[in-house]
């Protein structure tokens, strides 16, 4: 996961802050990330994400928690 | 032929409206950034068209914009708020200690000169300044440390550093206002700061004549006459003429000296304005009738604005922020209210008409009187 999101960010800078805190790179509370139909927001950050991911079959989804109010 | 920009700041979006020297008709641009909380945009002194907004949302954190063509496009630049070394305690609500952690940009101040350089209140309280155009922030951070940091508490909206007032003779002294800590000097560019808080009584506190823990609301000067500072605290309206020294009380005959915003006429330094609200916990005008208060003596002596606003079943508020003057010939005097009006007078308060009604809640206004 790390990976994928320091290669996001590398890209597009101006995503730095807003999906990951700065200095800690933790997961802001409300973005929330799926793929191949599972959740892997609470999936530590070095954990290895799905072959269907690093292949390119799958999407990794980073999307807004549904929240309202 | 001149003409004026308005900067609306809201909780869904940011609106541009503009209007020739008459403001009579308006165009409205917008939502800018749909969806998202716009804390404050404010347009460089040194160059009208660039321009800064404070962005943010509860999914994705703060976002700093940045314009350099008076709103028709922006560009995202910096937005890595860091406080230097170990950020340490603040009091909490319930009196505990609670580290510092950055949450958001609530006011923006540019340069008066400078249009790369720009100043940025936060909350949790502190001050930041960007010398290349918010592409990177820097803390001020002799006055987070400077002593009192770890008394100083939230008010209802947090711990937020919400006014930054930069003095137009002396480019050495800045003044900056917290909820709830109070007023600070800098006279050294912001490397060193002191309260200046003598005269303010906070009558909930338990020192009510403390060095710091006043809920100051908003700060205001007139350009002519830097060193005098009027003060909407969260009860009382306070005037200092010695650069916050000292302070005393010119609430006079205001029907409640409870408000947020405060603001100084573009020509006559002591003509201000307040919106005064019935209390700590209604946030509303009394009676249902949304007025204007008007000093033309510095003070002490009020009148009420009226005419143009609503005078009956009016329940919203107007945010410290929210308030703003132009500086053409006929002072024009503008407020945004929580429920999404945005009034103008173009006479110095004596009528009001609505520019628009129906935005989302209005968090800021800000004015640019345009060549």
């Amino acid at each position: 996961m790390r990976s994928i999101l320091d290669a996001l960010e590398t890209r597009y800078p101006v995503l730095r802050g807003t999906i990951r805190h700065h200095g800690t790179l933790e997961r802001r509370a409300f973005l929330r990330f799926f793929a191949c139909g599972r959740d892997l927001s609470h999936e530590p950050a070095e954990a290895r994400l799905p072959d269907a991911i690093a292949t390119g079959k799958e999407p990794l989804l980073i999307i807004g928690a549904i929240a309202g109010g | 032929m001149s003409s004026v920009r308005v900067l609306v700041g809201t909780r869904k979006g940011a609106f541009i409206l503009t209007s020739d020297a008459k403001r009579e008709r308006w165009e409205v641009a917008g939502p800018h950034f749909g969806g998202w909380e716009l804390y404050h945009l404010k347009g460089s002194p040194a160059d009208p068209n660039r321009l800064y907004a404070s962005q943010c949302s509860g999914w994705s954190g703060q976002v700093i914009q940045r314009s350099s063509d008076g709103g028709k496009t922006w560009e995202v630049v910096g937005n890595k708020f860091t406080y230097d070394g170990v950020p340490g305690t603040h009091q909490w609500y319930d009196g505990t200690q609670r580290p510092w952690e950055f949450k958001r940009v609530w006011h923006l101040e540019p340069s008066l000169t400078d249009p790369d350089i720009v100043y940025a209140g936060v909350e949790d309280a502190a001050l930041f300044r960007s010398t290349d155009g918010g592409r990177n922030w820097n803390e001020l951070s002799g006055l987070r440390l400077h002593g009192s940091g770890p008394a100083w508490q939230p008010g209802a909206g947090g711990l937020c550093l919400h006014t930054i007032l930069l003095h137009r003779v002396d480019p050495e002294r800045i003044f900056v206002a917290i909820s709830a800590a109070g007023a600070f000097r800098s006279d050294d560019a912001g490397k060193s700061w002191k309260p200046i808080n003598r005269g303010l009584h906070s009558k909930y506190i338990p020192d009510p004549a403390a060095e710091t823990g006043h809920c100051v609301h908003r700060i205001a000067m007139h350009p002519s006459r830097p060193d005098v500072l009027f003060m909407q605290k969260h009860w009382d309206v306070m005037r200092s003429d010695d650069a916050g020294d000292s302070w005393r009380e010119i609430s006079g005959n205001l029907p409640s000296d409870f408000g947020f915003p405060i603001q100084v006429h573009a020509h006559e330094p002591d003509t201000i304005y307040v919106v005064p609200i019935k209390s700590d916990s209604e946030h509303y005008p009394p009676d249902g009738k949304l007025r204007v208060y008007r000093s033309r003596t510095g003070g002490n002596e009020w009148e009420p604005l009226t005419k143009g606003l609503p005078q009956s079943d009016c329940y919203v508020n107007v945010l410290r922020d929210a308030m703003a003057v132009d500086s053409l010939d006929s002072c024009g005097v503008y407020f945004g209210t929580t429920g999404g009006q945005v009034y103008a007078s173009a006479d110095a308060g004596d009528t009001w008409a609505p520019i628009v009604r129906d935005l989302p809640a209005v968090l800021s206004i800000e004015v640019q009187t345009l060549p």
